[in-house]
């Protein structure tokens, strides 16, 4: 009986941590707006962004010492998007965020494949309001990025005040600490970043294989020495 | 006699002493005077390598040269000390990481786009007219969906997506006529034509249209209520009054970064 109140007591105290730590904002510790990266760093990371920044093409930094992501092209920001990480998994550990480290990553799969079209039938009329040329279908709003190195960065778009998208939340808030949870056991990075749902369609649209992605702040441990731009 | 011995003794004396040779030949002196110019400035540089060291001496010579006072104002005391090693220290020493770090930002702000060029954000649809960093016209545009289409019996696919990166304007066109590839009529489950003529689509492409080359174009629509929205096989459209300001604001060679 008294295994049995423990177990219970247990379980709810974990999803009540889960569901405080979700509402509070589930990585606070990760919440870093306004970090002033030091002289040395902010060069080092100007090095590693200067060839990309000569390339003329676009490229995105994701920065998560200050929680955005941004568009930059030929050293310029374009276009800054704010992001709340929800979590870093390092080899299935937890993760850290190490100020002063800058990664430099290539896109090799944005995770949803693409739609395929059907041509339609010449009998059957097609229901212009339900024209996929005229009128296509969303984007996903929870996609993957694959890197060319053993890092994930997954988007998870939310549409806001739902309390179906609440009740995700907390079960993904729950679900990090546990030591099978996403990342548990594997060979590299996960990064969760959470974003408004359009926004997360907006990410994903502008994403090409092969673009650059330049992380900031990523941890220290489970990167390689060939990786790392320090 | 006497006054010719006493005369004699006294060329000789003359002679060896050369005493009076000079009154007698003045005038191959001048030459002389014009050399004496010369040593002032010798006997003026002179007084200028005293003041070189941390002698507080030059403080107490402020009122005679202003020059000092300057000199004086940079701390470091010994100013001629760094400027004749320097040249030969610059090759050796390395940026101080503030150097570096200016010279980066410097040269990254030479890299950003100058002038007039197209900026279009294919996450949002929207198309900026830019002059350095300021917007000029903002517009709704329609961009790539993304979407696949196979064809099994010719072994080909194609994916609609709008290519990102640099590219500029190669052609400008009035009135152009669109040519519709094999895609068109496969998506529409429809059979390739054969005849050129059957493929032409004039009023398709809108009034004006802008090529980027590889067949992406940016043009106009016929269907302006789906802009906004990824529903295009690659190709930027945009609405007939934007596309008017932006075909007349932009040159051939115009660059256009597409993210």
């Amino acid at each position: 009986m008294n295994r049995k109140v423990a177990t219970t007591t247990a379980i709810l105290g974990f999803l009540l941590g889960g569901a405080a730590g979700y509402l509070v904002g589930s990585s606070g510790e990760f919440i870093r707006r306004g970090h002033k990266p030091s002289l040395e760093q902010e060069t080092r990371r100007l090095e590693v962004e200067y060839p990309l920044a000569l390339s003329r093409k676009p490229y995105l930094i994701l920065d998560l010492l200050n929680s955005r992501l941004d568009y930059r092209l030929g050293g310029m920001t374009i276009k800054s998007l704010p992001i709340q990480i929800e979590s870093i998994r390092e080899r299935g550990k937890k993760g850290v965020l190490a100020p002063g480290r800058s990664t430099l990553l290539s896109i090799e799969d944005r995770g949803a494949p693409p739609e395929v079209i059907i041509p339609p039938d010449p009998n059957k009329p097609v229901d212009p309001l339900e024209d996929p040329k005229l009128f296509p279908p969303d984007p996903p709003t929870d996609f993957t990025l694959l890197f060319d190195h053993p890092v994930k960065v997954r988007f998870l778009g939310e549409k806001e005040g739902g309390w179906k998208s609440k009740m995700q939340g907390v079960g993904r808030a729950v679900s990090t600490w546990l030591p099978w949870g996403p990342g548990a056991g594997r060979k590299e990075i996960r990064v969760q970043l959470r974003l408004p749902a359009e926004r997360a369609q907006e990410v994903y649209r502008a994403l090409y294989r092969d673009e650059k992605v330049l992380v900031l702040g990523l941890g220290e441990e489970s990167l390689t020495p060939g990786v790392n731009a320090k | 006699m006497r006054r010719l011995a006493l005369l004699l003794l006294a060329t000789l004396l003359v002679a060896a002493t050369g005493l009076s040779l000079p009154q007698e030949g003045p005038p191959p002196e001048p030459p002389p005077p014009s050399e004496p110019p010369a040593p002032p400035p010798q006997s003026e540089e002179p007084p200028a390598p005293p003041p070189t060291d941390s002698q507080v001496v030059g403080q107490e010579q402020q009122p005679p040269p202003e020059e000092t006072l300057p000199v004086a104002e940079p701390e470091p005391p010994p100013p001629s000390e760094p400027r004749a090693p320097q040249p030969r220290k610059r090759p050796k020493k390395p940026l101080t990481l503030e150097q570096k770090h200016d010279e980066l930002v410097k040269s990254l702000a030479g890299i950003a786009p100058k002038g007039i060029y197209l900026l279009i954000d294919t996450g949002t649809n929207r198309l900026y007219l830019m002059r350095n960093r300021c917007v000029l016209r903002a517009a709704v545009c329609s961009t790539g969906s993304g979407r696949f289409l196979p064809d099994p019996p010719r072994n080909r696919e194609w994916t609609f997506d709008t290519p990102k990166g640099e590219f500029k304007i190669r052609r400008k066109v009035v009135n152009p006529v669109w040519i519709k590839p094999d895609w068109a009529f496969i998506e529409e489950g429809e059979p390739i034509p054969r005849k050129q003529q059957d493929r032409l689509a004039p009023e398709e492409l809108g009034d004006y249209a802008m090529d980027l080359g590889d067949g992406y174009l940016i043009h106009g629509t016929l269907y302006e209520r789906s802009l906004g929205m990824s529903v295009t096989h690659g190709c930027v459209r945009l609405g007939a009054k934007d596309l008017e300001a932006v075909f007349k604001s932009v040159r051939i060679g115009t660059p256009v970064y597409i993210f």
